[in-house]
């Protein structure tokens, strides 16, 4: 998929300069931070700014290398092998990002390795070939690190094949430009909507709620900016979605209501 | 009681009874509100704040926020409500200008609040500036506050001490080298007795422990009733000792006077409770080496302070449990029959599933994926591989548990009328009579611990031992001692660490609240174990956690983070989801 229009993408450090020097060395990258904090538009970005079109791949704990690589098909009598998305992108010199990518199963790991280091390289054990990385082909994954967060985790091995990059929530005044650029509200609004935010993320690293993602702020800033009441905005796009808890999430919207 | 006493306490009531507040009715107690400030605390100061009671107006200690008892200061519900929520903000507030007393101060009440009095403009500039929307809260608490009775000649005021709180000392960080000497080990044998009094306690703040000296103890002579209390008033530095009879109600009156600010911890049964929350902040005490001669592990224990490990820090005793209780056995498997049943049938369901195992060389279907490999493979001129079917079969398990049981005194409690300790035995129980049905390997074991020295580990079903055998010991463990989890899962993943299984669980079933004699609780506590934790997961071993209380999501998540923990009140809520968590762990 080739990216037409520029996403909007707020620079939060130097990961423009990281991705386009990776670029460069055709080295692979490794995003890591928590959900909603601008990983998949980063890639987006960094696509439409280098021109180059986009595979993006959400791994589950079903993905396979089969699914990644390709597969035979029967077609009428004949069996026809179709090559996976992995193997188009790396045939065509595409940038291939696979998002969560500690969730696949671990033949995907093993079969990227070859893919991840000088060799850039896969091999198709069905048909017996070998596929050399087209010049152009990046290989980019992203993971959420945190403790004891999924059931899988990256191991070293792999994960010291990557250039890494981390996110996390941007400071209080950058987050608030994302704001006001991505949904249009007044400065004063969106002061108070990452407020809010921060104060919930407190409670996160206390394992009392999900995390607000600047996602989560983005949805109610656009819903304050259409003309929904504040505080039911918040409520809506903040509160509701991170717990189920009835005591944590009434608290959570006198918390809010109390803030905005 | 006598006469002539009888006669006293009634006069003594009469006049010492209090105006009756007007506003009464609208009182809001400060329990109704506790869960959802302690999560507006929490998320305001981003620190693991508790909420307490507090004796009257009550400040900021460590991470502990003390707030009025109840409060009826306004006749509207609503207002008395608003009022805790912005004592809240006030404290955060308070606390992050890091306003207090200097440690080891003894400055009296009245200046505490003088000082809160006088410092409070510039908390109230910093909380309106930062939340706007509080002024208006505070303007109105503030002129509907109500006006005390003045002495003659003097103007009427308003008792601002209620809005601004008061001063109290900061707390020491953790040190060492503060030993409780002649620790009694042999109290808890008689932990059976349960109390048959209950009575809560007047609140007090800023709770000091003070360390029993059984020698001085026993030097002195008892001169009054209230040796039950492990309380001392006004401590000058004599014992006397705690028996355990049952006379707490005739002393209820002279109790509710009584003030708890100094504690001492025993480990003696008791038959009546006087409840009182407190948080050990002030003092800091280790037990000697007690029971150095017997077999014992070294553990480390991780200071999140230093980032380092303490080494051969905590001694573990490993023990088999001796005693039997075949009664228990028997009465837990009558009560929960129909519940074993359904236990049975949805673990039949589980591990009846047939797994479809692919590329096999016979087998009840074509593996449609395998038989166009062989066709490639003819037409490439390949010799084909041949196995093309598909074949439905039972896979061996593979699956080791340990079930680590919390047995501190803490589990002696109740939770939604349900005895901590008897849920966690009675699920091993059923658990283990399914799982030995199923051929799975398990582990029960218990743990309890009176300081660093001594940490008990009981065994009380081995992977290698025969269920029969182990079955009717459960019913004899017994709850004793404190909850220092870390060594205990450490010593545990060093069991699970020789289990030939692929798939190694523990699975710790507790009320989930790390604490010991010697300051185990708190932020200490739980860093060892996230450390312990995170040890256990590089040995791929997994782990999961059930607590039996409500109140453990609010320090719960902290150590075993998300998706590894669920809460619970009952056994049989308990059992669906230890049968769900089984299937998550048997397909994963």
């Amino acid at each position: 998929m080739t990216i037409k229009k520029e996403p909007f993408y707020k620079t939060v450090g130097k990961e423009k300069e990281v991705f386009e020097h990776a670029y460069e060395n055709r080295l692979p990258l490794l995003l890591k931070g928590p959900t909603g904090t601008g990983k998949s538009r980063f890639v987006e970005y960094m696509s439409y700014k280098l021109n180059k079109p986009l595979t993006t791949i959400a791994c589950h704990e079903e993905t396979s290398a089969t699914d990644l690589l390709g597969r035979f098909i029967i077609k009428g009598a004949e069996t026809v092998w179709i090559d996976g998305p992995l193997t188009k992108a790396l045939k065509s010199g595409e940038i291939l990002y696979m998002d969560e990518i500690a969730e696949a199963r671990p033949d995907v790991i093993v079969a990227i390795h070859p893919l991840t280091d000088h060799r850039r390289e896969i091999y198709l054990d069905k048909i017996g070939e070998t596929v050399k990385a087209h010049p152009d082909f990046m290989f980019i994954s992203s993971f959420n690190p945190g403790y004891q967060k999924g059931f899988k985790e990256l191991k070293p091995s792999t994960r010291q094949r990557f250039i890494s990059l981390s996110f996390d929530y941007p400071e209080p005044k950058l987050e608030e430009e994302i704001l006001i650029g991505e949904a249009g509200i007044n400065a004063g609004v969106a002061a108070k909507l990452v407020k809010i935010g921060n104060k919930i993320r407190n409670l996160t690293e206390l394992g009392l709620t999900e995390t607000v993602s600047t996602r989560l702020l983005v949805g109610a800033a656009k819903l304050i900016h259409s003309g929904l009441p504040k505080r039911l905005a918040v409520e809506v796009a903040v509160v509701e979605p991170l717990t189920d808890d009835p005591d944590i999430l009434e608290a959570l919207k006198d918390l809010s209501g109390l803030m905005i | 009681m006598e006469f002539d006493q009888l006669i006293f306490q009634k006069l003594f009531k009469l006049f010492s009874k209090k105006v009756e507040n007007a506003n009464q009715a609208f009182g809001v107690p400060l329990i109704t509100i506790t869960s959802k400030l302690t999560i507006f605390a929490r998320a305001l100061s981003g620190a693991p704040i508790n909420i307490f009671a507090s004796e009257r107006e009550g400040g900021w200690q460590g991470n502990v926020f003390y707030l009025p008892k109840t409060v009826s200061l306004y006749n509207v519900a609503e207002l008395n409500i608003q009022f805790y929520i912005f004592r809240l903000f006030y404290l955060c507030t308070q606390k992050s200008l890091n306003m207090n007393w200097p440690i080891g101060s003894g400055n009296s009440i009245e200046e505490s609040q003088k000082e809160a009095i006088k410092q409070s403009e510039k908390i109230l500039q910093k909380l309106f500036a930062e939340y706007p929307l509080i002024e208006p809260i505070y303007l109105e608490l503030k002129n509907k506050l109500p006006f005390q009775s003045a002495k003659k000649g003097e103007k009427q005021s308003q008792d601002l001490t209620w809005l601004y709180g008061r001063w109290m000392k900061n707390v020491p960080s953790r040190e060492k080298n503060n030993q409780i000497k002649n620790i009694n080990t042999e109290a808890a044998k008689n932990q059976s007795i349960n109390p048959k009094t209950v009575i809560e306690a007047q609140k007090a703040d800023e709770v000091e422990i003070l360390h029993v000296d059984k020698k001085a103890q026993e030097d002195y002579m008892l001169t009054n009733n209230f040796e039950k209390i492990d309380t001392v008033d006004e401590f000058d530095g004599v014992w006397r000792d705690f028996d355990g009879d049952d006379s707490l109600e005739e002393d209820l009156e002279a109790l509710q006077e009584y003030n708890l600010k100094h504690m001492v911890r025993v480990d003696d049964p008791v038959h009546s409770v006087y409840q009182a929350d407190y948080v050990n902040n002030a003092s800091i005490a280790e037990s000697v080496a007690i029971e150095n001669n017997k077999f014992h592990l070294l553990y480390p224990e991780w200071d999140y302070k230093k980032r380092q490990y303490e080494y051969d820090y905590c001694k573990v005793f490993p023990k088999k449990l001796s005693g039997m209780d075949n009664e228990y056995f028997v009465k837990t498997m009558e009560q929960n029959r129909s519940l074993l049943v359904r236990l049975k049938k949805t673990f039949a369901q589980l591990n009846n599933k047939w797994e479809q195992s692919r590329r096999q060389i016979s087998g009840d279907a074509i593996d449609i994926d395998a038989a166009t490999d062989l066709f490639t493979d003819i037409k490439a001129h390949r010799t084909p591989d041949e196995r093309i079917y598909t074949k439905k079969r039972k896979q061996a398990k593979e699956l080791g548990l340990l079930f680590l049981l919390d047995l501190s005194l803490s589990s002696d409690a109740y939770a939604n009328g349900n005895r901590i300790i008897d849920v966690e035995k009675q699920i091993s129980i059923l658990f283990g009579e399914v799982l030995n049905e199923y051929g799975i390997d398990f582990q029960i074991d218990g743990f309890y611990s009176k300081t660093r020295n001594n940490t008990a580990y009981i065994t009380l079903k081995a992977f290698n031992e025969p269920w029969l055998k182990a079955r009717t010991r459960i019913g004899a463990a017994e709850a004793t001692g404190y909850t220092r989890i870390g060594p205990a899962i450490r010593h545990a993943t060093s069991i699970l660490e020789k289990n030939p299984n692929r798939k190694r669980w523990l699975i710790l079933l507790s009320d989930g609240k790390p604490n010991d004699y010697d300051k185990y609780e708190g932020k200490h506590g739980v860093e060892d174990i996230k450390q312990s934790l995170r040890e256990m997961r590089v040995k791929g071993i997994n782990n999961f956690a059930f607590a039996i209380e409500e109140q453990a999501k609010f320090y719960l998540p902290q150590m075993f983070g998300e998706n590894h923990y669920n809460i619970l009140t009952s056994p049989v809520e308990l059992l669906n989801s230890l049968t769900k968590l089984y299937d998550r762990i048997e397909h994963s």
